[in-house]
């Protein structure tokens, strides 16, 4: 098959400025590579040319930003492919078919895009009629799709996200024992139970939650301490008065409490090894955060709040747990007080995690369900 | 003299013959000049703000101004455009107006200001902003909001608890379990189905508010009361505005004056009546302790370096005060029942 990858406007693919779905396309478009003939359209950077044809084979186009979707659909006027694949701008579809009627379009969806303040009703039906096929991170955003236009129902797949495992290395291999050491060592937490929190600081993602259940973990653990990766913005460091609360609050708690701002994305799975549980608090309705992913595959235990998709990844007991009073901080102290009090059970949960990251959610395993979407027949 | 530069280029765009320009305002994130043009005094406003963004006012402005609210009018660019983009800054050019300032001592006045807010969100109706401009939108989102603020109110009690010699933190962790409570109180009241179908649905509200209405935004020529510049609107329910002005008076008399918060909400009502359901939504915004949670997070997060100690205690012991009056009179009268 003769493929074409859409990505956004946003960032460029591959993914040296980082981005969810740029990772996810990229990711995918290498190991489709190995059959069919992959090209990836985005926007142009100054570190990229315009035009490429990396190692794996996947072929690359970069077009401005600021005329991307008029210079995409000028080259699918010249170029013609079997299937493409548009990821996440529904909006868009009506250009693409315009510009190339006979290929086959598929959509994959990353968040609420069809909520009624992104695309009008019309807009929409439009967008589901054009579509051969829609694929979603997640049941969450299928139902958000579904739910406001049920014509869509037969159209709409999930196909969850993955994660490269062999760059995570959970604490029970050689090299994860060895990388376990030397960060303790490097961050000083040789002897504690460290609590793993990694994303945005904003109050979405409920951080302040974690600190405010801080004492009645101490109270059972004193030597537990919660490690806080993240900034307002990956790589934009600038304090606002959200993370000003966090910190002062994590001030009264200084020997319990530890953030961790400059972090190059490639150390970031090596906290996760060092770590002993993972807790994603949450408390939007998100389509499924890429940590969960991370934290599977470096063999941690999940706590994740009720929200949105991400409880999907989580088989209750057997990974991880599901928070249902998720604004409730004493939910998740109690939680990560069980997992430290039963470090078997812990390890047990993180080794059931892996084994479910390398089965359900590498990368391999995304590609052949997209190219099941694609069209292409089984094996 | 580099921004009178840029005041000259993007006066360059309108059809008028500037005459003078005059520096006005600079702030971090905000320009003001005055203009003497050929067809009268103009003030042009920049903002560091997406030119998106600034879109969005200036078609509320727009809007306001089309359904002959009194807003000092907006001056189209030679082009028709409502406003001027410009790298990271955005600028909106309209007519000055002059007239006298709305005081807080004076209640006559006062009562003119809830008339006028009244007008304010029934012309703010049914505005539909184009696609280009980007929405501020909070319709639907007070329970978030004030699940985030209870929860930081408690961090808040946490660390005063902490700092049991300091006389601010002492006074805070007093009051806090009541306000805390109060919070709650107000946070359930929103489970109502009247704020699911005032903010979701097919009858919700189509309007947006001011957000930060002060009275220093008003001022009163000979025939009417005027806002007197561009605000940066946001798409949410009337009753915040209505809150926020009634606590910036309440303030002013460092205690809640029921019978002067029954008259300027018979005000507003004679202009723009809202249901005993809606009224009921104000009474929830009102007894969420906005003050006191205000001066906590400004107290703890160090967020105002010019505040003494002195000033702090002051702004803790006003908080204290009008929250507790206020809880007292809206548990002792239910607001339905003012107007």
């Amino acid at each position: 098959m003769k493929i074409a990858m859409i990505a956004t406007e946003k960032l460029p693919v591959p993914p040296i400025r980082g981005g969810a779905t740029q990772i996810y396309l990229d990711a995918t478009a290498a190991i489709m590579a190995r059959k069919h003939d992959v090209t990836v359209l985005s926007i142009r950077d100054r570190d990229l040319p315009d035009v490429e044809k990396n190692k794996n084979g996947v072929s690359y186009r970069r077009f401005s930003q600021e005329t991307y979707i008029q210079e995409v659909a000028n080259h699918l006027r010249t170029e013609t492919y079997d299937v493409i694949h548009v990821c996440n701008r529904p909006r868009w579809i009506r250009h693409i078919r315009e510009a190339s009627p006979d290929s086959a379009l598929v959509l994959s969806i990353h968040n609420e895009m069809f909520r009624d303040d992104k695309i009008s009703y019309a807009e929409g039906v439009d967008c589901i009629n054009a579509v051969k096929q829609i694929v979603t991170v997640s049941d969450y955003i299928k139902m958000t799709i579904c739910d406001r236009f049920p014509q869509a129902i037969g159209k709409v797949a999930t196909v969850y996200s993955g994660v490269d495992v062999e760059t995570f290395q959970p604490k029970w291999t050689a090299q994860g024992e060895k990388i376990y050491a030397a960060i303790r060592r490097e961050l000083g937490l040789e002897g504690r139970k460290v609590v793993l929190f990694v994303g945005r600081l904003s109050k979405v993602k409920g951080a302040h939650l974690l600190l405010e259940a801080l004492p009645s973990i101490i109270k059972k653990h004193p030597e537990a301490v919660i490690v806080f990766v993240g900034s307002k913005w990956f790589g934009d460091n600038e304090v606002n008065s959200y993370v000003r609360y966090l910190y002062t609050l994590g001030a009264m708690y200084e020997n319990n409490a530890m953030f961790i701002q400059f972090v190059k994305p490639e150390q970031i799975p090596q906290l996760y090894t060092m770590a002993d549980l993972f807790v994603c608090p949450s408390q939007w309705q998100e389509p499924l955060a890429r940590v969960h992913y991370e934290a599977m595959a470096a063999g941690l235990p999940i706590i994740t709040s009720n929200r949105g998709g991400n409880p999907e990844v989580i088989e209750n007991g057997k990974n991880g747990y599901i928070v249902k009073d998720f604004s409730n901080p004493e939910a998740y102290a109690a939680l990560i007080n069980k997992l430290f009090d039963e470090p078997s059970s812990s390890i047990q949960m993180g080794k059931y995690g892996r084994q479910k990251v390398e089965r359900e959610f590498n990368w391999e395993v995304v590609a052949a369900k997209l190219l099941r979407a694609y069209g292409e027949e089984r094996g | 003299m580099q921004s009178q530069w840029i005041a000259d280029k993007v006066l360059e765009l309108y059809p008028y013959e500037v005459e003078q320009i005059e520096l006005q305002v600079m702030r971090p994130k905000e320009t003001v000049w005055t203009v003497a043009t050929d067809e009268g005094e103009k003030v042009l406003r920049q903002r560091a703000t997406l030119p998106e963004r600034m879109l969005f006012y200036a078609e509320a402005h727009w809007h306001l101004q089309q359904r002959q609210f009194p807003i000092a009018p907006l001056c189209r660019t030679k082009n028709g455009g409502l406003c001027v983009a410009g790298g990271e800054q955005a600028y909106a050019l309209y007519d000055a107006v002059s007239g006298k300032e709305v005081g807080y001592y004076n209640v006559e006045q006062l009562e003119n200001a809830f008339e006028f807010l009244g007008l304010f969100h029934a012309a703010s109706q049914q505005f539909s902003p184009s696609s280009k401009a980007k929405k501020r939108n909070r319709l639907g989102k007070w329970p978030k909001a004030y699940t985030w603020k209870l929860q930081e109110l408690s961090g808040y009690k946490k660390m005063a608890a902490a700092f049991a010699d300091d006389p601010f933190s002492v006074l805070f962790f007093e009051a806090a379990d009541a306000m805390i409570a109060a919070a709650e109180e107000a946070t359930k009241q929103l489970e109502s189905d009247a704020y699911a179908e005032w903010t979701a649905g097919p009858n919700r509200w189509t309007g947006f508010i001011h957000k930060d209405i002060s009275l220093s935004h008003l001022i009163e020529t000979e025939e009417t009361m005027m806002m007197s510049y561009l605000p940066a609107v946001v798409i949410d329910l009337p009753v915040r505005d209505i809150q926020v002005l009634l606590h910036k008076i309440m303030k002013k008399m460092a205690v809640w004056d029921e019978e002067l918060a029954a008259r300027l909400l018979q005000a507003y009502h004679r202009v723009h009546p809202l249901t005993d359901d809606q009224y009921r939504l104000l009474e929830a915004e009102l007894l969420f302790p906005h003050l006191f949670a205000s001066v906590a997070r400004k107290y703890y997060l160090k967020a105002k370096d010019n505040w003494s100690d002195e000033k702090y205690m002051w702004e803790i012991q006003t908080a204290i005060t009008v929250e507790r009056s206020k809880q007292d009179a809206l548990r002792r009268t239910p607001l339905p029942s003012l107007l």
